[in-house]
Order: C-alpha cells, then structure tokens, then sequence
C-alpha cells in the first residue's frame, strides 16, 4: 500500500468518473496528432488514480480533455468522460432540462426488445449491442432484455438511442433512478462553467498562472467562495481565512490580504488548492502539482493533499513525470506512451512487477533502483509523435523484445493480474501463458471487435 | 559504488585538491533606497575537490548552490574568501590572465532552452569559445638530447614545464621530427618546423599549415561526436533538437576548450528520466576520458547519489554537511540532511518509511537567522532546560508563534501601510489574539465548512485567549501573556525580544560548528553533535516513535 493511502476504497460502487476510449486530436497543416488515442479507465470514490508517462506522452491533454479544456486547433473526437456525482447531475438537469435524458422517463415510453429489433434493422452487428459473439438468426430481443445484456442504460450509454432518435444527440445529463451521470465529452462551453470546479476541479504545475498577480490571494479564493457557495461580506473573508488555514498556511490572518508574489512558490501551490477546495469538488486533477516545488514543500504538499482526500473522501487524479511520487500517492497508476494506455495496475503490483516493457524501461532508468551498477540502463530513441492510425505498437522502435509481429499489429490491453487485482498491459508478450502466435491472434481479433464498436467515432 | 572505488576517492582527494574553498562568501547588494541589507547567498564554505572527483552540490531552491557554482568559475564575484584553482587564488585574477585561466573552468547551464543561442547553428554555438579564446593557442615542447635553452617563432608559444604540449618538436640529427598531440584534429604533416642550432641554444621556428578556421571546424565535428551527436548536426539550429540533445550541445560547448574542471548546473532537471539516464552516462564516459573534476548542482537526490562521489548539503548559504556520498545517504548525521532525504518520495511503495515533513519554507537569506541558519524549521532544535518536558504540540506552537512575529517585523511593507502606521491608523497587528488562537488550538479540520462555533463569536477577547491557553504550562503562559500584551501596547519588537530571550536555545542565539563526524573527515554543522547535547539521530527516532 502506498504511504499515504490509508482510505479504503469501495470498488463495488460505480466509479465516480469513467473515461471510456477517450480520443483527443491536434490538427495541424502538416499532420493529425492524437495527443490521447483510445484510453480507459475509472477513478473511484476517494481514490488517487496516477497517470505517468515522459512528456508528449498526452498525459496532460487527457486530463484537460476531462475538463474541457482543449482548445483549437485540437478536439475531443471520441469516447465519453461519465462523471457521476448526484448532486452534479442534480444540478445540470435542472438547468439544462432540453439536454437531459431521463431513462425512468424513456423505459415507460419505449420498449427495450423493440428497440433492439429496430437496431438490428438497421444493420447494427448484434456483437456490437451485447458485447459477445452472436450470430444475427440466433438473436432474441426479449431473451436479451430478460437476461439484461441489454438495458435500456446500456442503450443510452453507448449511443444507441440517438441513433433510433428517441434522445438528442446534443443531451449530456443522464438521470435514472440510481443516480445518473454528466457526459462531459458533450457538454457544452456554459455547463462546463457550471461542472469545473464544483464537480470537477483542476490544479496546474505553476500557480502563478492559476492566481492573478493584480488581486489579493484572499480575493480570489473569495471570488471562488462567492460563486460557488453564495458567502459575501465577512462570511466569505472569514470563510477565505479557514480555507487557508485547513491548507496549512501559516498566519492566515496576513497572509489573505497579501500578493500571490509575496508567497513562497509552496504556499502558492497551497493558495490553489484552497482556491480549489473553495469550490468543493468531488474530484481533484492535479496536473504535475510538485514539479516546480523542492523535494521538502512536494513533501508537504504531498501530505496535503492526502489529509484533504481523506476528510473529504475525495478523488484525485494525479499526474506527473515522477515516479517516486506516483509510488507514494496513487492507488491506482496508468502508463501512457505516445497517446496510449500502455499500463494499467495497483500501485504496489505496478512497482513490483511491471510487465509492459516501457514500464519496465521507465522503471530501470531511475538513478538508485540498481546502486550496484555503475551505468544508468536506458531506453534507447525518443518519444515518437502519435500522428498515424494504431495498427502496430508504438512503443516497437524502441523496445528490446520487440519482434516482426509488432510492426503489424496493434497492442490490446489484456489482463496480465498474478492475483485478484486488475492489472493489464497493451503488449503483444501477453497473455504469457499464450504462445506467441496466439497472442498475436488474440490481440489481432481484441483489435477488430474494438474497431468495430468504435465505427462511428473513427472517420 | 564500491568500497575498492571510495577509498580511491579518497585518497586523490586528500593526495591532490584541483579546487579548494576558503571562507566564500558572496553577497548580493541591492542597495536600494533604505540601503537594506545585502542577500547572503554563499555565507562561508569551505571545501575542497579533489582532481578526477565529483562533488555533489544539492540543496533547496535559493539555498545559494547555483550562486556558489557560479562564483566557483567567476561568473559572480566573491565579497570574501578565495578559490584555490591548482593552488592559485582565482579571485584576484583579472584581464588576459582571467581569461586565459577561464579555458580551465567550464559551466553547463541548466536549461538548454535559453543558454544557447537560438539564432546561432550547433556548429557555430560549440565553435565560439573556440573563436573567443583564439584556439588553438599552440603550446611547443622542443626535445633537445643536449638540453640546450630554446627560442620559437611562427605559431604557439613554448610551454611551460608543467603543461602538456600540443606540437613537440624533437631534435637529433637532421631535420627535427614533430609530433602533433593526439587529440588535436590535424597530423603530424600538417606542421613545418625548421630549426637553427646554435652552441648554446636553438631557435625553432614553426608553422602551421592548415588554417585555423578548418581546425576549428574539425575540432566541433569531433566534440558533436563525443557528446553522441552527429556531424551532420553542425548546421542545424537549437529548436530542431530535443532537450536531451540540447543539453549534449550545451555539454559540447563546455569541452571545446579541453577545461580541468566543469560545473554542472543543474544538467538533468529539464530533462525526462529515461533522456536523463542517457545524459548522466554521457557524463561519466566524459570524464573517465578527459579526466575532468566536476562540481554537480542538483536538487534531485537519487541523481546526486548516482554520480557523486562526495556531496555537500547546503542551506542559506552555509554547508551543512559534507561527506563521501554513500555514507552521506545511508547515515545522514545532520538534521537538515536527514529532514532532506527523508522527503525523497520512495520508488518502491510497499516501503513503509517514517516521514520528517519540514514546516514552512526557508527563512529569507537578506536576513537569516543569527544562530544556526536551519534553527527556524530543525524538527530536533534543542530546548533550553526548563521546557525539556513541555508537550510537542505546544512548543511547536511557541515556535510558529515567534516564525509569525518575526515574519511580520521583516515583510516589506507598502509606502501606504508604512505611512498608515506612521499616523496611527494602523498598528499592523490587531488580530494577535486571532494569532494566538491559530497557533495554540489544534489544527482546524481542513474539512466541511462548519461554521465558526457558534460560542466563539460572544466571546471577548480575553477570554478567546484564556482558552487558547488553556492546555498551555503556566511557566510558558506568564510569557505568552505578557508578549500579547506587549503587542497590544503597539511594542511589538520588545514582545518579539522577549520570546527570543525566554525560549530561545544555543540554536538559535550562535552559529554551530562543523563537526566531525566520522572517520572519513564527513562533517556537520550543527549543535546537537557537541557532547553535552543529544546527537540528532536518537532524538529524531524518538520524535518519529511519538507519531
């Protein structure tokens, strides 16, 4: 277990946020980029989730996909991000009923079996709408809705319904009797406004950019205190001053009435997160919060920030080059490679056994983990720019075991768990018990069903 | 590293010092309007590097390790003390020989981004120090059997005795042999020599055929080779590389004038750890080769101990502790250094490692403490006698309760709130109960927004401060309680005064001393080692136990 993390987390709940083939392009003249190409994965309630990788890896880009962040020339071409906090759902139905899919509302009005037999008309693969191989004479749309393979939930998630056009295309708040979600894939720029930082809030690597030179600290952790929880006056200085006090910054009483150039490059960062938690989000990203900061205040801040989850069970996602750090404060870590999830694992399984060969790379190339050589193992080559369609592994240039089959076919990501946790890697090596044609096959086919569940975001 | 390796270490070190550091110290004088204080960036070190060695020089943010590195190659000027360079004091130099001596000590920047320049190609970036300085400056050896005093005209000067000369002319019979130093990028061909004998001494005269500018060209070919670049890469500019590159570029720029001694600011931070490995590598093939001494500025630890053979941590300008690396790492004796690694985030998560974390940020080096310079955070500060027993929490209180008057009687205060105080309007401190209410409750919970208890706003303030003294040994209170009242009355600095005067120790009142601390000459600068105090170690177990 990490040194931090004492929270016990409950994975049988659904996951607070899920990001589901995530696909974020930059298009240039010359080339399309895909900064974040096709990732998964969930973030649970109260958990810290670390997302790792060198720079241009699109760790950054993933994170400001969750928030709506990227700006032209790049967009979000693909996947969802289900954020689901009930109040926040609560709160966008309200205000955006026109784009608000009720599903209690739809399962009175339609029938799921009917449904799918219009689907299936309409030449939707029956692989496609239960997830397993089914032939199309074979199917039963009522012996489907009895046995829920196929809910009407399952409809609206994956986009089913706007195709029988009984949703619009443009809704994003889902409702349903046990809690809904946000799609924040499809929200639009003013209920983004309303789901950042109540919901959904950010801290940056330099807070300097995050804090306005011209007003006092206090008045903008105001401004935030305003917005979000309607205090003014002395409710809201007094408010300011708690803020900053739970964020550990001494002297709260000067400091609130001072310049964010009158604070330390520490306090500044804990001046964010004040901001922040001003707000009262339910997940916190922190794209490389401690980069700038010196080993001593990133350990303050590392504590922070794991007292604040644990009193407010709070999610975090955590991102930074560093893997000292993620081995201190994730529970959950993912390794992107040039746009791609190349690993997924528990903290603890990651650093024991990694099992993509880039991770394994990574790993090695830390000055200390091997004190009894005297030359530092690398990895040989650069980070390649992802500008072309997956069909090969990209991390094959570079990587020692790589062999012919590598350059052809694309890398899923399977299970590679020794016990009970979920543990996966994109690499053609596994399955280990496979042989290698067989993983390659297994891979080659995992490729083609995604392909085909993801028609209608490749263009 | 290995034993075999630092007892080799060792001994160059103690056999030969190529660097050696007395009493340095640099200020920086901003003078200013109110004629403030000067920043003590380097207060005082003094150390040694031996040739062939790697010191490593590691630190916090504004601890002054990059103003040391600099004023080691003269980029800053000392305000005292000398730098001993192969035992002559680089301080006083000035003019020709300035920057004759600067072919020796070399420095890498440690952001590539803004230390080349954009507008120049790679070749011509590593060509300027070779343009500046004239290379190649020649140095003729003549070999004469006879010994006899020699003269030299054409091209180079005749060494001096101790230098290793880059032509060296050999006479006996005949036509004299010339031998051009191997590193150089021409051959023996490429050098006529022609000698008149006299009965006491020869004239030789020398000259070089090729020119200059196509040495030059072929000596940046050569060094984009040695940093693992390629030749092709002589007419690219900066931007078309990647950091790594960049900083390989920086490090070529560094080693066209074949330096002694090589300061590295820094060479790694901007770079991705799988990039940085391939740079720390390059690194040591660099000086296995060239035999160079390097002074390397990190702030990453688990480089430092990769690379260094020997390390000094420094704090406000003060070496706290410097020792052979490995030593250093595994039995850190000083409280900074221990605080320091302990802040280190551990690669292997199941570690289950107890944490120092340090309060509040380092003190301003305008004005720094007057004792020991970490007194203001040490978690294992002594205390005086009498409140050996007093509870953690509420010495820690006491602490942050003189951090916040010290802090405020230093800010910089606006014209406007200095002339506000002038005329009465404001005393600058009229929350201290709100102050000492912050320090001596606990912590409030950084939780849901409970609003203030409800009791509180009733109450006056002098019951507020009676409760937040409640817990608090009347010996500390009568103190407490009088400084309020002291800041009440607007004397702030005689409040400040009496809580230095009462619950200030050694730390905080002299300067320590740096102390041995084993056997391979390590030292650290702190009280605790002196035999009538705790050593470090023991208090910090038993302050890490209590948690």
């Amino acid at each position: 277990m990490s040194m931090y993390s004492t929270a016990l987390i409950d994975r049988s709940e659904p996951p607070l946020l899920t990001v589901e083939n995530l696909q974020t392009s930059f298009f240039t003249d010359k080339e399309t980029i895909r900064a974040v190409d096709a990732i998964s994965f969930d973030v649970h309630r109260g958990e810290t989730v670390g997302i790792v990788g060198e720079s241009g890896s699109g760790k950054s880009v993933t994170a400001r996909s969750i928030m709506g962040l990227i700006d032209s020339p790049g967009r979000v071409v693909g996947g969802s991000v289900r954020f689901r906090d009930g109040d926040t759902v609560e709160r966008l139905a309200e205000q955006y009923p026109d784009r608000t899919i009720d599903i209690e509302a739809l399962r009175t009005e339609h029938d799921v079996a009917d449904c799918i037999e219009r689907l299936l008309d309409q030449g939707v693969s029956p692989a496609r709408l239960t997830g397993r191989e089914e032939s199309r004479a074979g199917i039963d749309p009522v012996e489907l809705v009895r046995e829920d393979v196929v809910t009407m939930r399952s409809l609206v998630e994956d986009g089913f319904t706007d195709q029988l056009g009984i949703t619009e295309e443009d809704a994003f708040v889902v409702r349903d009797t046990d809690g809904g979600y946000v799609d924040t894939t499809r929200a639009s720029e003013d209920a983004f406004r309303k789901l950042r930082g109540q919901g959904i809030a950010m801290i940056f690597q330099d807070p300097l950019t995050s804090l306005n030179p011209v007003y006092t600290v206090g008045n903008q952790i105001k401004e935030a205190i305003r917005l979000h929880q309607g205090l003014r006056g002395n409710a809201a200085h007094e408010e300011a001053i708690r803020l900053l006090e739970a964020v550990s910054i001494p002297d709260a009483h000067r400091r609130v009435g001072e310049y964010p150039h009158e604070f330390s490059g520490g306090m500044r960062q804990r001046a964010v997160i004040a901001m922040a938690l001003a707000c009262k989000p339910e997940l916190l990203i922190c794209d490389e919060p401690t980069t700038a900061l010196d080993v001593t205040i990133q350990a303050q801040i590392l504590e922070l920030l794991t007292e604040i989850q644990a009193e407010r069970d709070l999610s975090i996602v955590f991102i930074t080059h560093d893997m000292g750090v993620i081995a201190e404060i994730s529970d959950q870590v993912n390794v992107m490679y040039a746009g791609e999830l190349v690993e997924k694992a528990p903290v603890d399984e990651l650093f024991d056994a990694p099992k993509h060969p880039y991770t394994q790379g990574l790993l090695e190339s830390i000055p200390g983990r091997h004190p009894e050589d005297d030359r530092l193992r690398t990895i040989e080559g650069d980070v390649p720019t992802p500008n072309e369609q997956p069909t090969f592994c990209r991390f094959a240039p570079r990587c020692p075991e790589a062999f012919d089959a590598c350059e052809a076919v694309h890398p899923e990501n399977v299970d590679v768990s020794e016990d009970a946790q979920t543990h996966t890697a994109a690499c053609l090596l596994y399955p280990e018990e496979l042989s290698t044609a067989d993983t390659v096959d297994r891979h080659r086919s995992l490729g083609e069903t995604r392909d085909a569940d993801r028609g209608d975001h490749d263009e | 590293m290995s034993e075999e390796l630092l007892t080799e270490a060792q001994q160059t070190a103690a056999a030969e010092a190529l660097v050696e550091v007395n009493g340095l110290k640099t200020y920086y004088d901003t003078g200013g309007l109110l004629g403030s204080q000067p920043v003590k960036a380097v207060d005082g070190v003094d150390f040694s590097i031996g040739r062939g060695e790697t010191l490593g020089l590691v630190g916090e943010s504004g601890c002054g390790k990059t103003t040391l590195g600099r004023t080691l190659v003269q980029l800053e000027t000392a305000t005292d003390g000398e730098v001993l360079f192969d035992g002559r004091d680089v301080t006083t130099l000035s003019g020709d020989e300035l920057k004759k001596w600067r072919r020796d000590a070399q420095i890498v920047f440690q952001d590539p981004e803004s230390s080349l320049n954009s507008r120049m190609t790679v070749g011509e970036i590593i060509r300027e120090p070779l343009d500046v300085h004239g290379w190649p400056n020649f140095s003729v050896a003549v070999a004469d059997p006879q010994g006899r005093s020699a003269s030299l005209s054409g091209d180079g000067t005749l060494t001096r005795a101790d230098e290793q000369a880059d032509i060296t002319v050999s006479i006996g019979g005949g036509s004299p042999t010339v031998d051009v130093r191997d590193t150089l990028p021409m051959d023996d061909s490429d050098v006529d020599a022609s000698i008149t004998e006299r009965e006491s001494s020869v004239a030789v005269s020398v000259s070089v055929t090729t020119a200059k500018s196509r040495l030059r060209r072929a000596r940046v070919r050569e060094l984009l080779e040695t940093v693992g670049l390629r030749e092709e890469h002589y007419y690219r500019y900066p931007h078309q590389f990647s950091g790594g590159q960049r900083q390989r570029v920086g490090i070529a720029r560094a080693l066209a004038l074949e330096p002694e001694f090589v300061v590295l600011d820094e060479p790694v931070s901007a770079l991705d750890v799988s990039v940085q490995a391939k740079v720390l590598n390059l690194l040591d093939d660099l000086q296995d080769r060239f035999g160079l001494t390097y002074l390397f500025i990190a702030h990453d630890l688990s480089v430092v101990r990769h690379i260094c053979d020997r390390v000094a941590v420094m704090y406000l300008g003060h070496i706290m502790e410097i020792g052979e690396t490995e030593e250093l790492f595994r039995n850190p004796k000083n409280p900074y250094t221990y605080s320091l690694l302990s802040a280190i985030p551990d690669t292997d998560p199941s570690a289950t490692r107890e944490r120092v974390t340090l309060r509040g940020t380092p003190p301003s080096p305008r004005d720094p403490p007057s004792g020991c310079p970490f007194s203001t955070r040490c978690p294992v500060k002594i205390r005086p006698a009498e409140f050996e027993d007093v509870d953690e929490d509420i010495w820690e209180g006491i602490e942050l309760l003189r951090e916040i008057l010290r802090e405020r009687e230093q800010r910089d205060r606006g014209l406007r709130e200095r002339a506000k105080q002038l005329l009465g309007l404001e005393t600058g401190f009229d929350d201290i109960h709100d102050v000492v209410e912050e320090v001596f409750t606990s912590e409030p919970t950084a939780g849901e927004n409970q609003p203030a208890d409800d009791g509180s706003e009733e109450m006056d303030d002098e019951q507020r401060l009676a409760a937040a003294l409640s817990e608090v040994p009347p010996g500390v209170r009568t103190h407490v309680e009088t400084a309020v009242e002291l800041i009440e009355e607007d004397k702030e600095p005689q409040a400040h005064r009496l809580l230095t005067e009462e619950f200030e120790s050694v730390c905080g009142k002299e300067p320590p001393e740096h102390h041995p601390v084993s056997e391979t000459g390590r030292t650290s600068y702190c009280h605790r080692h002196r035999p009538e105090y705790d050593e470090p170690e023991p208090v910090f177990e038993h302050l890490l136990d209590q948690d």
